[in-house]
């Protein structure tokens, strides 16, 4: 897919307060290296952003978590952006989100904080970002020191951004997502969240089985890519360990302290701890964008509705995928 | 030996499946069968394989196979793979063999100004550090798993005598190459990173490079010995010892 040309800057940083990471659909077939799969935490709005300009559903996209983030373009380009609101700004005048723009040189693109809507927005580039992708994938892991420009380090100030494509000169109209489908994160409401009751859920006592679907549980500030910690009271798991296996993403683990873990995208591969069972993939998201200190509660859901849902997902964002 | 296995859809594209409740050599070599079977079975609907201790994590692609047809599809070729082999006691197939047979062997410079831990394990064990390098270095050991991070594997078992739980406190950073052990597993720590294992020693080797191929020393099922080598043979092969303040706090200097 890569033209040979001289590289072409495009987009500087000239702002990034938290995390602004590199991310694609994850690293596949990795993980008996123990490479995470990573990807991003709310694959809609990721799946949007690429789709919006026309790119590889796969197009390495930046996430910029908690706001506070700006790019000047250094040339005319085509950009998207969707996820969470961080009054979006394309130099003073406020922009809609989900949707394209186009930037001529010198404009400024700027995320605030958080709104209360959401904790991660997504920014893609037509063609994709130009970015180093070890193990076949653009996803920056810092503990794994893979991806990014310098080894797993997040996007800093100066950082210089191009794409795997040339820009079209001419501006077409700019494009946005039907309103009816974005999504819109309240943070002040309770998430429900389905999952699939599986791995070590029969062991857990009945007591604990329906504590954990009564009650609303707080997501603990202490989450990252790689696990979103809840708060409530606590879950007497049957046992502090079981032998270490392979872990799915959304997997709901119970460490001793009866506290669940959400396994996001960044967790490790295997790990030691009883789970309840897997969140939804298509709810995982969800988690993805949730404040520290917003409420949560689980439903129980099947096997059916998740492939149900991931087809439709997977159709929806390619009909022409190959089946 | 028994080899029946257990299977569990654990969401759309996972299908778990258990192969026992006990750590064993022999189901080690079930666990290799197995994916090497679901390699040939699943083609290009595998996405990923996670072996571990007693399970293997099937990872498939829900566009091309069903969750339901996965499970069948698998545990159907699993009871056929396993009838060929029920005539006799399981025996792992000649590919296996040859992925696993091949010893590797790892250099280790056993000595406490590295090894921080090796001294208290000693004195509570009621032997010489030296003897902790000799019951280490002495056995021949099995990759269970890799995970924790890129190449970290958990090798198992260690001599009884030398049983010490992880640490209470994980420490904030340990080396690379650091050599530890925690409980009956033995591990190398292939970059700096967090830890609770107890460090015995420290490898001059490179254990996980993405520049290389494949990029981790050692993968599942491996057999790996530690041999215990000089601090000359140290520094020749590329090992870094610690700093002069880093020997003080282990109280070495």
């Amino acid at each position: 897919m890569k033209v040979s040309m001289p590289i072409t800057d495009l987009l500087k940083i000239t702002k990034a307060n938290f995390s602004a990471l590199f991310t694609d659909r994850g690293r596949v077939q990795q993980q008996s290296l123990g490479l995470t799969q990573s990807g991003p935490m709310d694959e809609y709005a990721f799946l949007w952003a690429n789709k919006l300009l026309g790119n590889d559903l796969n197009a390495a996209c930046i996430e910029i978590t908690f706001g506070k983030f700006s790019v000047k373009a250094l040339q005319r380009c085509q950009v998207a952006i969707t996820g969470a609101n961080f009054n979006a700004r394309l130099n003073q005048h406020n922009l809609a989100n989900w949707e394209t723009l186009y930037l001529k040189e010198g404009d400024e693109l700027h995320f605030d904080g958080p709104q209360m809507n959401g904790t991660r927005a997504y920014l893609a580039i037509k063609g994709g970002f130009d970015c180093p992708k070890p193990f076949q994938s653009a996803c920056t892991v810092k503990r794994e020191n893979l991806g990014g420009f310098n080894d797993g380090e997040a996007l800093k100030i100066g950082d210089k951004l191009s794409s795997l494509v040339e820009q079209t000169q001419a501006q077409t109209v700019n494009i946005s997502v039907y309103p009816e489908l974005i999504r819109a994160y309240n943070n002040r409401t309770t998430i429900h969240c389905r999952f699939i009751p599986s791995c070590q859920w029969p062991l857990f006592s009945r007591q604990d089985q329906q504590h954990f679907l009564n009650q609303i549980y707080r997501i603990n500030s202490q989450s990252d890519r790689m696990g979103v910690r809840l708060e409530g009271e606590k879950l007497k798991p049957y046992n502090s360990g079981i032998i270490s296996e392979g872990i799915a993403l959304g997997a709901i683990q119970v460490p001793p302290d009866g506290q669940p873990i959400v396994l996001m995208r960044d967790r490790q591969t295997i790990g030691g701890y009883p789970k309840l069972g897997t969140v939804l993939s298509t709810d995982v998201e969800k988690i993805g964008q949730a404040m520290p200190g917003q409420k949560i509660q689980f439903h129980v859901s099947d096997i059916k509705t998740a492939y149900e849902e991931r087809v439709q997902r997977e159709l929806f964002f390619d009909p022409h995928i190959e089946r | 030996m028994k080899v029946s296995a257990h299977s569990e859809l654990i969401s759309e594209k996972n299908l778990l499946v258990r192969f026992g409740d006990n750590i064993s050599e022999d189901l080690l070599d079930v666990i290799q069968e197995a994916s090497l079977c679901a390699a040939k079975v699943f083609g290009r609907q595998l996405k990923d394989l996670v072996a571990s201790y007693t399970t293997l994590l099937i990872e498939f692609d829900p566009l091309l196979i069903s969750p339901w047809q996965a499970q069948t599809t698998f545990q159907k070729a699993w009871d056929k793979h396993c009838l060929m082999m029920h005539s006799h006691a399981f025996k792992p197939s000649q590919k296996v063999k040859e992925t696993s047979g091949a010893c590797i062997e790892i250099p280790v410079y056993y000595h406490p100004s590295v090894a921080w831990d090796i001294q208290v394990i000693a004195q509570e064990k009621g032997i010489t550090w030296q003897q902790v390098a000799e019951y280490h270095s002495q056995k021949e050991y099995r990759v269970y798993a890799i995970g924790f991070a890129p190449g970290f594997a958990f090798m198992g078992q260690i001599d009884s005598r030398l049983e010490t739980p992880r640490q209470t406190r994980p420490r904030t950073s340990v080396p690379a190459g650091s050599v530890a052990i925690s409980d009956l597993q033995t591990a190398v720590y292939p970059n700096q990173s967090p830890g609770g294992w107890n460090i015995i020693g420290r490898s001059p080797s490179v254990f996980f490079n993405l520049e290389s191929s494949p990029a981790a020393l050692l993968k599942t099922a491996d057999r790996v010995r530690f041999k215990p080598i000089n601090k000359t043979l140290f520094i020749q092969l590329g090992g870094c010892l610690d700093d002069l303040s880093a020997a003080e706090n282990t109280g070495e200097s």
